[in-house]
């Protein structure tokens, strides 16, 4: 699975879980809070990770993950 | 068999507006709306105490259903935020304020949000065992007593609150047709009081517990009790915030019509959320042959139970 793949399947799951924030792969690099994602919404993105991918995130993981962009890549390196 | 025939409650008036702390939460109206379902929540005057709540319900149970105190012959009370220290048990205390028969059995269960589905089938098989003729389930909770006002995390969800649900073999009852239970005691520290009295709570821990845990004890008890969800007529859980009950719904793919919430006047009041659920029904006799009732918090504790009503004519 390439990254752009990853990174698909997680606009994917982030617009199942909060349909009204604009989101697209231009803001990558932007904070998700600053995006329009709120906590909840950002739980439920990682749950939706945890689940598509196989991929437990552990609460110091997360401290490190803020944008789609790190999370791509964490994705990346876990399943490679 | 024994069921339940009425369910009362004592919501106090006094409320705590969560639109007051838009700004100090860093939070919109949006996300009270959405996310966390109550705008105001109830909460106990610094006097009352967990047992004068739960006296509150009992008294308005009795003033419902016409019920003589002499004719309680069982008082269970589900709290964990008891009287002073627990010790002696609410239940008793209860007992003493309203004035209760000696012969009338009395004891406390300590559970959080599973308490009330943990506590009807206790009451059921307790009563039947021993020949009781009414048993009142009492549910007060108090979370004020020990929410700090400065934690985002808890201080916009929960309501105080108390229930009586009066069990009994009257001609028309609600019966507890079959019942899951489960605890991942593992996780019970996501959701605690800490020594210095305060509630903690990990939101994520307890977010994914109710969006994996819930779901999959909701299948399996549908699957054991040869049912689907066209079965249920509708589907009271426990109101721990609107954005869970909307994980559930979504997650178990279930039609919006047959969910039921109160959180908007109450917010989450612990054990107190599904009877309340079942009061409103109840009182404004909402066709309904069928119920599940689905608890799930503190412990981690879940339960879940088929509810059926049954009559004798």
């Amino acid at each position: 699975m390439t990254e752009n793949d990853i990174c698909n399947s997680l606009l994917a799951i982030l617009d199942d879980v909060a349909p009204s924030v604009e989101m697209s792969a231009d803001k990558s690099d932007q904070n998700l809070g600053d995006i329009g994602y709120d906590s909840l919404d950002q739980s439920s993105f990682v749950l939706g990770i945890e689940e598509a991918f196989s991929v437990p995130i552990s609460d110091e993981e997360l401290e490190n993950l803020t944008t789609l962009n790190q999370f791509v890549s964490f994705i990346a390196a876990k399943i490679d | 068999m024994f069921g339940i025939e009425s369910v009362a409650s004592y919501v106090p008036e006094a409320r705590v507006n969560n639109l007051e702390n838009l700004e100090k939460f860093n939070i919109t109206k949006e996300f009270l709306d959405t996310k966390i379902g109550a705008c105001t929540l109830p909460i106990k005057a610094e006097t009352e105490e967990t047992s004068d709540l739960g006296v509150k319900a009992v008294e308005a149970l009795i003033a419902r259903t016409g019920l003589k105190k002499v004719d309680i012959d069982g008082l269970i009370l589900c709290t964990q935020n008891p009287d002073s220290f627990g010790l002696p048990h609410t239940s008793a205390i209860v007992h003493g304020k309203l004035g209760l028969e000696k012969h009338c059995a009395a004891f406390d269960i300590s559970l959080g949000c599973s308490g009330f589905v943990y506590g009807a089938s206790v009451v059921s098989a307790f009563a039947e065992a021993h020949g009781l003729k009414n048993v009142v389930l009492v549910t007060s909770d108090p979370y004020s007593k020990v929410v700090a006002p400065s934690d985002k995390n808890t201080r916009l969800l929960f309501g105080d609150a108390a229930t009586a649900t009066l069990f009994s073999s009257g001609t028309r009852r609600l019966v507890v047709r079959k019942a899951l239970f489960g605890t991942d005691g593992a996780l019970g520290s996501a959701l605690r009081v800490r020594e210095d009295r305060q509630l903690e709570m990990n939101g994520r821990a307890v977010f994914n517990f109710s969006a994996t845990t819930v779901p999959n004890q909701v299948r399996d008890l549908l699957a054991q009790s040869d049912m689907t969800i066209d079965d249920v007529d509708y589907f009271l859980f426990h109101q721990g915030s609107k954005y869970i009950l909307d994980t559930l719904t979504k997650r178990l793919k279930l039609p919006q019509k047959k969910i039921v919430t109160t959180l908007a006047e109450t917010g989450n009041t612990v054990s107190s959320s599904i009877p309340l659920l079942l009061e409103n029904l109840i009182q404004k006799n909402v066709p309904a042959n069928r119920l599940l009732v689905s608890g799930f918090g503190v412990g981690l504790s879940y339960a879940s139970a088929i509810l059926e009503w049954k009559s004798d004519d």
